[in-house]
């Protein structure tokens, strides 16, 4: 074999080879990634104004909440039924939630009147854009210790004043709900930049719909909700609703 | 569909083995017998009471990785299938991730394939891959196969041969049974894991190489937690030259095998304590059985040639998994799927030769046609009793396929060939399917009866040229094609063919002891299926874009010194998305592969010829790329074996996985959620597989 026939063996397989090397200089990877991020609790309107007229104040708030789970999927006229209802809805109808992205499956108790925002857990996931959440709501049971106390085993408790007029009501309420609440609006693009997810619990849009007036008042007593009236079918119809729940990605490190 | 250009010449009684001893002594020869497209003669073929020798002659070359391997030397290498014989061919990697007895899944330069929907695959004649199955299309289970019986393999990376149909995306693999060592064989194996196998072989003297008959029984209680598998298969061909030269082939067989899958195990159950071997889920397993029958009859006429085969199947599959624990529905994912077919075709083509310019020259023109008439379904099962309780998938289709093409054979210059040419396929489809139109309504209207049809054209091209003093360099283009998925077609739709164009260019080096290649490749494909474990079955979604695949393969093969066969591969390839640039998922970048087989005489006892043979073979596959840039660990396996033959009997010992190594035969990524109840994360996760762990298998053998 001579030198023009390696040749001609050589150059095309040089080329191809080439060929093959430059190939190699894009991104190495499969694309996204794993990410984890931290997740918060606190209360919005801790004071406010409901449509039964009342004037309502919240001073002890806690809830259980998880799992939490974070979807692609996105939330079906959310923010549009939000702005011209002021509520979400328990059964999302053709919501469809996609893949999950993060989630956390443990419970974490948030104590609403702190100062600042309660972290819950961690959540960990794959990178993408989040458009949804799920949340679920489960009465306290065993597994979350001593802030079970907290909640007198509830999934979440109040304690606060409603005032209309000139009738002051002192309430407490430590419902029993269990649900998954699922395409709560929550919108973020996870892709391992520092940030934190914080759940804004709308203490005013929880207790929105009841009317205070129904509960059997003692005069300087403050009164429970019972397990059956309008009080507690409005406090269930506000924590089941999406319109409680505000899911809000800060940027930035963590407090 | 690969096919031979398999002659027989007669000669006399006195020159046959003259001219077989005078090629075999000869460098040439056995650098011939060593290469993969080489002209193999071997004297312990000819049927000496017809005084004829068989001469083998491949089909010419389509591309530098057409290779062809006569599996008898290497036979000392332990393998517990036909289908690992594959693993010759440089970057063939294989997983058996769904138990014994369901098809491996297949990797090759670049290409995941599934369980067989990017190689066709052809056994004696018999296409093997299943149109639509439900389980994925293309399907390809080779269990069927006894090893013994497998005589040569072809295969040939990428759709470089107009012969090549459906399902040639990756490639082909044409598989040729016979004997080559004629008599009777009777073997017994039995080792850890209560595996136990009986074999036995026959093949007449004096009969062609093809003729033979087959029977296995192997059972196993498998290497950990519900992975028992029991199978029984017989094979019987008959091959006999008629008058003229014409050869009239036979081939029937018969298999069934029950098996158990202990399915997927996360990786971070394994990190919390989980055994490597555990399962989730003991009611994974299936059935699976295939009956056929081929006869092929083929006509020479000096040096032109008519061939014609026509062969039909029966097929059974029931396969039961579950990937995703209770993600989907409370009362558990497991699934059933099942799929039961009938299929008959048939095969003819004519080759001619002419001569112009003083050259002689070929032309060929065939034909392949199938019909599959198919019966799936896809069924939900209840965790805790196996009752059904949904039906995604419940239809009858029948294909109908049928490919023409024109082959050229041009010898343009003395050292130039260049071969190739055009190939169309119509596919036709007939679709009923019973599941209703609305998911949430069981009662509703079904979706009815549908018709498909598509028409797909696909050119081959090859320039081989002969540079002399063992040196050769060849280019190869292709189009070929993946028939859809026939469920996803509507009424009246042109069936969207997945395309592949494919190009290659390699150089060859041979001499004495052997042969080195080396290939450049690139293959575009336009359409990927991809696996979708929550479905159980390959879909197109967005994954399913169109991907590129650049890589590069070598094989060496030699003969260094008599009696030792060394087979030693590598493969790289990169496979991305066009759009994104990022790594298509699963697929080993780095795939390598070494056969060393020794067979020798060592002494005489007894007046009886001691014989001592040992193999080794060793499977390196390189990190693999899954989901969220995470990787898969990088593994080594071992296997060894090794015999003593004296006289009529022989002792064998052999061990798969010699270290032991705790390897992943399947990566997967996917959320899954094993723990009845809610609560569970739905994140996705890595999932493994277990490969097998250290198995050692003795074996007793009788020549009779």
């Amino acid at each position: 074999m001579n030198l023009r026939d390696r040749s001609l063996v050589a150059a095309p397989l040089v080329a191809a080879l080439a060929l093959v090397s430059s190939a190699h200089c894009g991104d190495d990877s499969t694309g996204r990634q794993r990410v984890s991020f931290e997740v918060y609790a606190g209360a919005i309107r801790a004071e406010s104004d409901s449509s039964m007229g009342w004037h309502v104040r919240v001073e002890q708030a806690a809830v259980a909440i998880g799992p939490i789970r974070w979807y692609e999927g996105p939330p079906l006229f959310g923010e549009l039924r939000r702005m011209f209802t002021g509520v979400a809805w328990a059964h999302p109808g053709h919501y469809v939630p996609g893949g999950a992205l993060a989630d956390i499956t443990a419970r974490g108790v948030a104590d609403l009147m702190a100062t600042a925002p309660v972290r819950i857990a961690t959540a960990t996931g794959v990178s993408g854009a989040v458009q949804s959440a799920h949340l679920e709501l489960h009465p306290s049971e065993g597994d979350l210790g001593p802030a079970r106390a907290a909640l007198r085993n509830g999934s979440l408790s109040l304690r606060g004043t409603a005032t209309r007029g000139d009738v002051t009501v002192r309430f407490e309420a430590a419902p029993r709900i269990d649900v998954n609440i699922e395409g709560i609006p929550a919108r973020a693009t996870l892709d391992g930049t520092p940030g934190r997810f914080e759940v804004g619990v709308d203490l005013g849009a929880l207790l929105d719909r009841v009317d205070f007036s129904t509960l059997p008042v003692q005069p300087a007593e403050t009164v429970a909700f019972p397990e059956t009236g309008q009080a507690s079918n409005a406090l269930y119809r506000g924590a089941v609703s999406g319109a409680s729940w505000r899911f809000t990605w800060v940027a930035g490190a963590n407090p | 569909m690969l096919r031979s250009a398999s002659f027989v010449t007669r000669t006399s009684p006195v020159t046959a083995p003259l001219v077989a001893a005078l090629l075999l002594a000869s460098p040439y020869a056995r650098a011939q017998q060593a290469d993969d497209a080489a002209v193999a003669v071997d004297a312990a073929v000819a049927p000496a009471a017809e005084g004829a020798a068989t001469v083998r002659a491949e089909a010419p070359r389509r591309a530098p990785s057409d290779y062809t391997f006569d599996v008898r030397t290497l036979r000392a290498v332990p393998r517990s299938s036909a289908a690992e014989f594959l693993t010759l061919a440089p970057g063939f990697l294989l997983s058996q991730h769904g138990g014994d007895g369901k098809a491996h899944q297949i990797f090759l330069r670049g290409f995941d394939a599934q369980h067989g929907q990017d190689v066709e695959f052809t056994v004696g004649g018999m296409p093997v891959n299943e149109v639509s199955n439900v389980h994925g299309q293309g399907y390809a289970d080779l269990n069927f196969m006894i090893p013994e019986a497998v005589d040569r393999v072809r295969v040939l990376e990428g759709p470089f041969d107009p012969h090549q149909g459906d399902f040639a995306v990756a490639g082909s693999a044409r598989f040729d049974l016979g004997a080559a060592d004629r008599g009777t064989l009777l073997r017994a194996s039995y080792g850890m894991f209560n595996a136990a196998r009986a074999v036995a072989l026959v093949a007449p003297p004096g009969e062609r190489r093809e003729t033979f008959l087959a029977g296995e029984y192997a059972r196993s209680d498998g290497f950990g937690d519900n992975r028992a598998s029991s199978r029984a298969a017989a094979m019987g061909q008959y091959a006999r030259e008629l008058a003229g030269g014409a050869v009239l082939r036979a081939l029937a067989f018969t298999y069934a095998a029950r098996f158990d899958s202990a399915g997927v195990v996360r990786e971070d159950d394994l990190a919390r304590g989980r055994d490597f071997f555990a399962t989730y889920d003991t009611r994974q397993g299936g059935f699976s059985s295939r009956h056929g029958a081929v006869v092929e009859l083929s006509l020479p006429r000096g040096r032109d040639r008519t061939s014609l085969s026509a062969f039909v199947s029966l097929r059974a599959l029931r396969v039961r998994e579950n990937f995703t624990g209770f993600l989907l529905d409370p009362r558990g994912d497991r699934f059933e799927q099942t799929y039961d077919a009938v299929t008959a075709g048939l095969t003819a083509s004519h080759r001619a030769s002419f001569t112009l310019f003083g050259r002689a020259h070929a032309w060929e023109v065939g034909l392949s046609a199938r019909h599959d008439v198919t019966a799936q379904a896809m069924r939900r099962l209840r965790s805790a009793d196996d009752a059904a309780y949904a039906t995604p998938v419940d239809a009858d289709v029948n294909a109908t396929d049928v490919g023409l093409f024109v082959d050229l054979d041009l010898r343009v210059l003395p050292r130039v060939s260049l071969r190739g040419g055009v190939r169309a396929d119509a596919l036709a489809y007939q679709i009923d399917d019973r599941v209703s139109r609305d998911s949430t309504s069981p009662g509703a209207a079904p979706r009815g009866r549908r018709d498909a049809q598509g028409l797909q054209l696909g050119p081959r091209a090859t320039v081989d040229v002969d540079l002399g003093a063992g040196f050769s360099v060849t280019a190869a283009y292709g189009k070929g094609f993946r028939s859809p998925q026939a469920l996803t077609l509507g009424e009246g739709e042109s069936a969207p063919f997945a395309v592949v164009h494919a190009g290659e260019v390699g150089g060859r080096f041979r001499r004495w002891f052997g042969s080195a290649g080396v290939t450049l490749f690139a293959t575009h494909v336009d359409r990927d299926l991809v696996f979708v474990p929550e479905l159980g079955t390959n879909v197109v979604n967005e994954m399913s874009a169109a991907t590129t695949r650049l890589g590069v393969a070598a094989l060496v093969r030699a003969t260094p010194i008599r009696g030792v066969e060394v087979v030693v591969s590598g493969t790289w390839a990169r496979a991305t998305y066009d759009a994104s640039g990022l790594l298509v998922p699963y697929v080993p970048p780095l795939v390598g592969r070494l056969d060393v087989a020794f067979s020798r005489e060592v002494a005489r006892l007894f007046d009886n010829a001691l014989t001592v043979s040992a193999g080794l073979g060793a499977t390196a596959v390189g990190e693999r790329p899954l989901p969220f840039s995470e990787r898969s660990p990088a593994w080594l396996v071992l296997d060894a074996g090794a015999s003593a033959r004296l006289g009529p009997v022989e002792l064998g010992l052999s061990a798969r996985n010699l270290t032991d190594a705790r390897w992943r035969d399947g990566v997967f990524a996917y959320p899954s959620d094993f723990t009845p109840g809610p609560g569970g994360s739905v994140v996705p996760v890595q999932h493994f597989t277990a490969g097998r762990p250290l198995t050692i298998l003795s074996s007793v053998t009788l020549y009779l």
